[in-house]
């Protein structure tokens, strides 16, 4: 099934809204899934917009976690082991994230399964909403044993 | 005769009952009423015997008792006759009765005449006189029957009486008759009698005794002055030719005469007593009069008031010599008129000795000032000796103890420099000795190692040869005679090294002596320093009692260090008497090391007793008494007893000497933490903070010094805050569960973490190896040590490590303060899932990153908040950029309102785009497709609003991941945005408008209102730095969209000083008096922290009235009554100015700099000044100092440029680097010095806010006081333990204030 266009968008009041085809405005995960059925078949595009809605200011989807890994390797070895710094978070203050589990957007049974990235923080986040709740759970990706 | 009309109406009612009826029988019934007739005659007659036998009776006085019986009895009769009717026979018995009545009466009256008649004239012989006496007697006596019988009838007592009196009037008759004599004699008698005594009678009726009336005689001689009164009036007024009187008198006379002697020795002994009393009185000032009158005179040559105190010495002699004669007669008006004499001879005295002692005093003067005591050091000596004389003596006594070692001399400052100059040329005469001798040594090794060490060798070798050659034979020879030489040039050397190394001794043992000099005198100093204007001064406020201040004297002799340094924590101390019992209490136990003896053993042995290591002690004393001034009596009394009981010396088994001070701290809350825990029936953990074992830990823990003196004052505090908080028995309103139950909740619900964060946080907190975390068998074990973990974060007091994580600190700190057991459950969240639940935003992982040494799970949650406050700037950031660009700008100072920057983005559009759709893209694009990065070490080049420029909010373009550092950048980013959006396609904006709506992203117009909001430079140069709003909103916000929380509190006002600023934050601290103890603010830029309200300083400001504005008005003025005062009196300037060149001296980078500033103390000022002019000689004596460091500086600077690869600065940028370094320079000097004149001037200080800075052992303060140079309030950071301030520079004041919560 195509997909009908999909902005995302934030409204004056500061909301984060899904607008389909260039004319009805969703800002609930559930109501989305259920007006464009056609994202069940685009697991990255749900993910994009699911995430739009839930943390549209502070996560964004990792769609190549290859790309996030190398990325993510080469700051955590850039920052060496510089102390904490307020205002400034480093990855390596979270601790090394074991990025093995990476993948992409995924439906996993009745439960979208991403990771995201938080834009802030920059570190990975699992995140899995079951289809018939809409309602996601973010949970940071676990550090490598010392 | 009576008839029946005449009778009343009680005989009617009475006779009645004896009247006959009438029959009715006309005949019979005339009969009858004559009958009834004779009745009514017989009554009439009846009752008029009856009215005149009453009459009879009633004549008779009543008390003739017997008399009047008989006719009484007869009238009974007959009227019990009357009541049978037989009114006749009665009529009879009356008359009778009344005849008896009046018989009996007139016997009375006949026996009273008869005595009448009988006194009336008393009969005596013929020829014989009585005397008139008795006959005034007899008068009398007969006077007294003719009263008695005055009455016609007298009464039976008059009677009786009348009849006694008469017997008395024969008896007095009777006995004039009979003792009747010869007149002539009698006469004679008494003349004699007064011939020889009344002069005597006269002289003592004459005497007045009011002399002695304090005397116990003076009754006795009273009486006998009335005798003696009496005796001469009976004498002269007695009748002539009375016989019997004239020989009383005369027996009187002669009596009174006989009894001379014993009146002359009572009037002997009166007299003694007289003189006894006034001697009594004389012996009080004798003393002082006697003293007076024996004082030695030369020994005041240059006594202010010589001639005075000889002409009054005069006056003293005099007195003593009038008294005592006076005393020892009988002058009895001399004696009295001492009353008046010896209070003023005992004035005299007064006055003497009031000129003694200033004579006394400016011989003391005179020879303080000999030994170049300080003019006010010697006054306050000479006050103290007058108005506590102990402690003045003992002063001198300190004086006269230290006199060998200071040369006879009193410390001063001149005295002190004088002894450091030469200090100094001993040490460079020891460094000179030094090198000489180094120099020698090498030189010897040098001849050793070069020249007789290889000769020797050769000739070792040569000598080995059998058959040296004759060139061998003759080098030999040559070596020799070269070595012996050599020999010689070393045994010199040997011989000048040992004797340099004995001038080294020599130097060493001077240089020992002479610090040892400058030590004492400095003590001294100190001790005069606090007698004069310190806390042992009488203006000390609150002055301590005069005992505490002998007994402070005497610590000064004993342990200096200490005395001086409870002289100083006197100003902040909490309570001054407690510092000073614990000064003394630990002052004596210096003197031991703080020696305890161990009870006997059980076999009656003594153990030695234990002490701790001298340098232990020292530092032990010291911090209990910096705690005593912080924690109040009640610590005092603690460390008492602990030392007491030993708890000192017992070592604490968890504290190892060798481990660090983190470690050891760490150690002791891990200790408390395993204390409070009891682990009970399967496994379940209960808290116990009341049992003897906890109450041993926290004694253990204060006072044990366990081989490291490294006190834990704030994490002890920490222990104590939580022990109340377990204990308040207050129930949860929603649970209903006390704070205790709730806490052994979360520790019970702990369970071993998979989250390898969490598994690193506890192996970092408890060394819990990696492997227990998945060994089956170390559940429990692991388990109880999670419980500890958080526990132990519990006590570790929330301090700012050394990253600028303020925002996350005063959050933490403030939640700590306010609701423990939230906090503790976030502790158990970061111990069981190694995260932190923000109240806004997603979950975030546990910060690793942390400082070695810091509780784990405290600090980490710190830091955790900080991340998630961190990334809720930035989504506040984006927020911003919304607002930025859709909003109207609101009118602000001086700049007009503006519309929203999209109004010049819309007003472009000629095409069909729709404006609305328009809007929703180019917002979505503007804030979903910037980030925004915070870096602390830009300059956001913000100059007039006050607040900090230092750290800006870099924007990044997420869809390319370039940093927007300029305008072009900026309009390149926004129409490539412009552009993204019409490549969606979407029929609602039409491309014919897309060039119009990318040319407005460079309006002029557009890009002034991107850059008017939030007072930015530009969208890319944006203010940042503190994100307390945020971390408040992470904690408590309830909102799930992301706003702004901080609310202005203190607006940065432009040209402000500080003390208007000053002002304006403490009336927004004042409004914030209704919250709880802590209030989350900011200074935008800077800083964020908790305003503390409540503190006593804040709640004196709010008392009304006045109001807080006459309140914090008045407390400004005292800044400018300290900036006008001259520093009174030199001494203290003089204090003042060493104080801070001392803190300077201990700033500077290099020892010879220091010497340099030291040696510039020796230019002591020489009046009393005011701040601003001892600032000013400061600023003088620290020029050469400013420039030496700044020259140092620069050179620096040019090193680490020129080893960076840059080219060498010219000359002119090396001068601009030195004005800076100099100028920083003496910026950090000001502010010491502000700091130390505010502690030293004893300027009200104003508690507002805690700073989030300590450690275990200390915390900051933020307090606003007067600086008494500029005048101005200013703002301080303050140790809470040693009240050390540390003056902050004037931005933070300046900066915009706000509310955070």
């Amino acid at each position: 099934m195509d997909l009908p266009p999909l902005n995302m968008l934030m409204n004056k009041t500061g909301a984060m809204i899904v607008r389909v085809d260039f004319e009805t405005d969703y800002d609930n995960a559930l109501a989305l899934l259920g007006a464009v059925s056609a994202l069940r078949e685009h697991p990255a595009k749900a993910a994009e917009a699911i995430n739009h809605l839930n943390h549209g200011f502070d996560f964004s989807v990792i769609t190549d976690p290859d790309a996030f890994r190398e990325e993510y390797e080469a700051k955590y070895a850039a920052e060496g082991d510089t102390p904490y710094t307020a205002g400034r978070p480093q990855l390596h203050d979270f601790g090394k994230q074991d990025l093995s589990s990476l993948g992409v957007p995924a439906f996993e049974g009745n439960t979208l399964v991403f990771f995201a990235r938080d834009r802030t923080l920059g570190i990975a986040y699992r995140a899995e909403i079951p289809l018939d709740t809409g309602v996601a759970t973010y949970t940071p990706v676990a550090t490598l044993p010392d | 005769m009576t008839t029946w009309k005449d009778l009343s109406k009680e005989q009617r009612a009475f006779l009645i009952n004896y009247i006959k009826r009438d029959p009715g029988i006309v005949l019979l019934g005339r009969a009858a009423r004559d009958v009834n007739k004779r009745i009514i005659d017989n009554f009439g007659d009846y009752e008029a015997e009856r009215a005149a036998l009453n009459a009879a009776i009633d004549a008779i006085p009543a008390d003739h008792v017997t008399t009047r019986q008989g006719p009484v009895d007869d009238l009974r009769a007959a009227e019990l006759r009357a009541e049978d009717g037989k009114f006749e026979e009665a009529s009879a018995m009356l008359r009778a009765a009344t005849q008896n009545a009046a018989a009996a009466l007139t016997r009375i009256q006949t026996e009273a005449q008869q005595i009448l008649q009988n006194a009336g004239v008393f009969t005596v012989p013929a020829g014989t006189t009585i005397a008139q006496s008795d006959l005034d007697k007899l008068a009398a006596a007969r006077l007294k029957i003719q009263n008695l019988l005055a009455a016609a009838t007298p009464s039976q007592a008059d009677l009786v009486a009348a009849r006694d009196a008469y017997a008395d009037y024969l008896e007095i008759g009777v006995e004039a008759l009979r003792a009747q004599g010869d007149t002539t004699a009698a006469d004679a008698l008494v003349q004699q009698a007064w011939a020889t005594h009344g002069t005597y009678v006269r002289a003592i009726g004459g005497a007045d005794y009011t002399d002695l009336a304090a005397t116990p005689q003076y009754a006795q001689l009273q009486a006998l002055c009335t005798q003696a009164q009496d005796l001469e009036g009976e004498y002269l007024g007695r009748a002539p030719q009375d016989w019997e009187e004239a020989r009383n008198i005369a027996a009187a006379l002669n009596a009174f005469g006989a009894a001379r002697a014993d009146h002359d020795a009572l009037l002997n002994t009166a007299t003694r007593a007289h003189a006894d009393a006034q001697r009594a009185v004389y012996n009080a000032s004798a003393p002082a009069i006697r003293t007076g009158a024996n004082v030695d005179l030369t020994r005041y040559p240059n006594g202010p008031d010589l001639a005075g105190m000889t002409a009054l010495k005069g006056h003293l002699q005099n007195d003593v010599a009038h008294i005592d004669v006076t005393l020892g007669g009988n002058d009895v008006a001399a004696i009295t008129a001492l009353t008046a004499y010896i209070p003023l001879a005992s004035q005299r005295a007064i006055d003497m000795a009031a000129r003694i002692k200033a004579a006394e005093l400016q011989l003391l003067r005179d020879q303080m000032t000999n030994e170049h005591g300080r003019p006010a050091h010697i006054e306050a000596i000479l006050t103290l000796k007058e108005t506590n004389p102990d402690a003045g003596q003992t002063i001198l006594d300190g004086i006269a103890a230290n006199a060998a070692k200071l040369n006879g001399e009193m410390a001063n400052s001149q005295f002190i420099n004088d002894r450091w100059v030469e200090l100094k040329h001993l040490e460079n005469r020891l460094a000179t000795e030094n090198r000489d001798a180094e120099t020698i040594y090498n030189r010897a090794i040098n001849r050793r190692t070069n020249e007789i060490t290889p000769r020797a060798d050769e000739l070792k070798v040569l000598k080995k040869k059998f058959f040296p050659s004759k060139t061998q034979k003759t080098r030999m020879r040559q070596l020799e005679t070269e070595l012996e030489q050599l020999a010689l040039l070393d045994q010199a050397d040997v011989g000048r090294f040992d004797a340099k190394k004995q001038e080294i001794v020599v130097t060493q043992q001077q240089i020992a002596v002479k610090e040892d000099v400058i030590k004492a005198a400095e003590d001294q100093r100190a001790l005069f320093d606090a007698i004069t204007f310190g806390p042992l001064s009488p203006n000390a406020t609150p002055p301590l009692p005069p005992v505490k201040v002998k007994e402070m004297i005497e610590l000064f002799a004993k342990a200096p260090d200490l005395a001086t340094r409870a002289c100083k924590l006197a100003k902040n101390a909490q309570d001054v008497g407690a510092l000073v019992d614990a000064a003394l209490f630990l002052g004596d136990q210096l003197q031991s090391d703080f020696a305890f003896q161990p009870p006997a053993l059980p076999n009656g042995t003594l153990p030695n007793p234990v002490a701790l290591k001298p340098e232990h002690a020292k530092v032990f004393a010291a911090s209990l008494l910096e705690r005593t001034a912080y924690l109040g009596p009640q610590f005092a009394t603690d460390a008492q007893a602990a030392i007491t009981a030993g708890v000192h010396v017992t070592p604490n088994p968890v504290v190892d000497p060798a481990k660090g001070d983190k470690e050891n701290i760490a150690a002791r809350a891990t200790q408390a933490a395993e204390t409070m825990m009891q682990t009970g029936p399967g496994g379940v953990v209960t808290l116990d903070v009341n049992s003897p074992a906890f109450a041993d830990m926290l004694t253990m823990q204060k006072f044990s010094v366990s081989g490291t003196v490294a006190p834990s004052t704030m994490q002890t505090k920490e222990i104590e805050k939580l022990q109340a908080v377990l204990n308040d028995p207050t129930p949860d309103p929603t649970t209903g569960q006390t704070k205790k139950q709730q806490a052994e909740a979360i520790l019970n619900a702990v369970a071993v973490p998979t989250d390898t964060r969490a598994q690193e946080l506890l192996s970092k907190s408890l060394g819990i190896p990696a492997a227990d975390f998945t060994d089956p068998a170390k559940v429990a074990e692991v388990e109880q040590k999670m419980r500890v973990a958080i526990l132990k974060a519990m006590i570790t007091p929330v301090a700012q490590g050394k990253v600028g994580s303020c925002f996350a600190t005063a959050g933490l700190l403030q939640l700590k303060e306010e609701d423990p057991i939230r906090t503790m459950g976030m502790f158990a969240e970061l111990a069981n899932d190694g995260t932190f639940t923000p109240n806004v935003g997603a979950v975030v992982p546990a910060v690793v990153n942390l400082p070695p040494g810091d509780d784990p799970l405290s600090r980490s949650l710190e830091y955790t908040i900080g991340s998630a406050s961190a990334r809720l700037e930035e989504s506040k950031e984006k927020q911003a950029a919304f607002y930025t660009l859709m909003a109207p700008i609101p009118a602000k100072g001086r700049d007009p309102a503006r519309p929203a920057p999209f109004d010049t983005v819309a007003a472009a559009i000629t095409g069909t785009t729709d404006i609305a759709a328009l809007q929703d893209y180019l917002l979505s694009a503007f804030c979903l497709n910037l980030t925004f990065e915070y870096d602390p070490t830009m300059d956001a080049d913000l100059a007039t609003d006050g607040s900090s420029d230092q750290g800006i909010m870099r924007i990044i373009d997420a869809t390319t991941g370039q940093v927007i550092d300029t305008e072009a950048k900026f309009v390149s980013f926004l129409e490539d945005m412009i552009d993204a959006c019409f490549a969606t396609g979407d029929p609602d904006l039409d491309v014919t408008d897309q060039a119009a709506i990318k040319a407005a992203c460079s309006d002029p117009a557009f890009l002034a209102g991107m850059n008017a909001r939030h007072e930015v430079v530009a969208p890319w140069k944006k203010s940042g730095g503190g994100y307390g709003a945020q971390t408040a909103v992470v904690l408590h916000g309830a909102a799930p969209t992301v706003s702004a929380t901080a609310t202005p509190m203190a607006p940065a006002v432009a040209g402000a000083n500080t003390t208007a600023r000053a002002t304006d934050v403490l009336k927004g601290i004042a409004n914030m008096g209704a919250g709880g103890n802590m209030t989350m603010i900011g200074t935008s830029g800077i800083h964020s922290f908790n305003a503390v309200p409540h503190t006593t300083e804040m709640q004196a400001l709010m008392a009304t009235p006045p109001g807080i504005d006459a309140n914090i008005a008045a407390f400004a003025r005292e800044g400018q009554t300290l900036k006008n005062a001259p520093i009174a009196p030199l001494e203290k300037t003089v204090h003042l100015f060493e104080v801070q060149m001392k803190r300077v001296i201990a700033t500077m980078p290099t020892p010879e700099i220091a010497d340099m500033v030291r040696l510039n103390m020796l230019n002591v000022p020489t009046y009393p000044m005011t701040p601003q002019q001892l600032n000013d000689h400061i600023e003088t004596q620290m020029a050469n100092a400013h420039d030496a460091i700044a020259q140092r500086d620069a050179e620096a600077w040019k090193e680490r440029r020129i080893a960076a690869g840059k080219p060498a600065p010219s000359p002119a940028r090396m001068a601009n680097e030195k004005t800076r370094y100099e100028t920083k320079s003496k910026q950090r000097q000001e502010r010491a010095m502000g700091a130390a004149l505010v502690e030293e001037l004893g300027a009200p200080t104003v508690v507002i806010a805690d700073s989030n800075w300590g450690d275990a052992n200390d915390h900051n303060n933020f307090v606003i006081a007067p600086d008494p140079v500029s005048g101005d309030l200013k703002l301080f950071s303050q140790s809470v333990l040693t009240g050390e301030l540390q003056m902050m520079g004037d931005d933070w004041l300046k900066a915009d204030w706000q509310k955070e919560e």
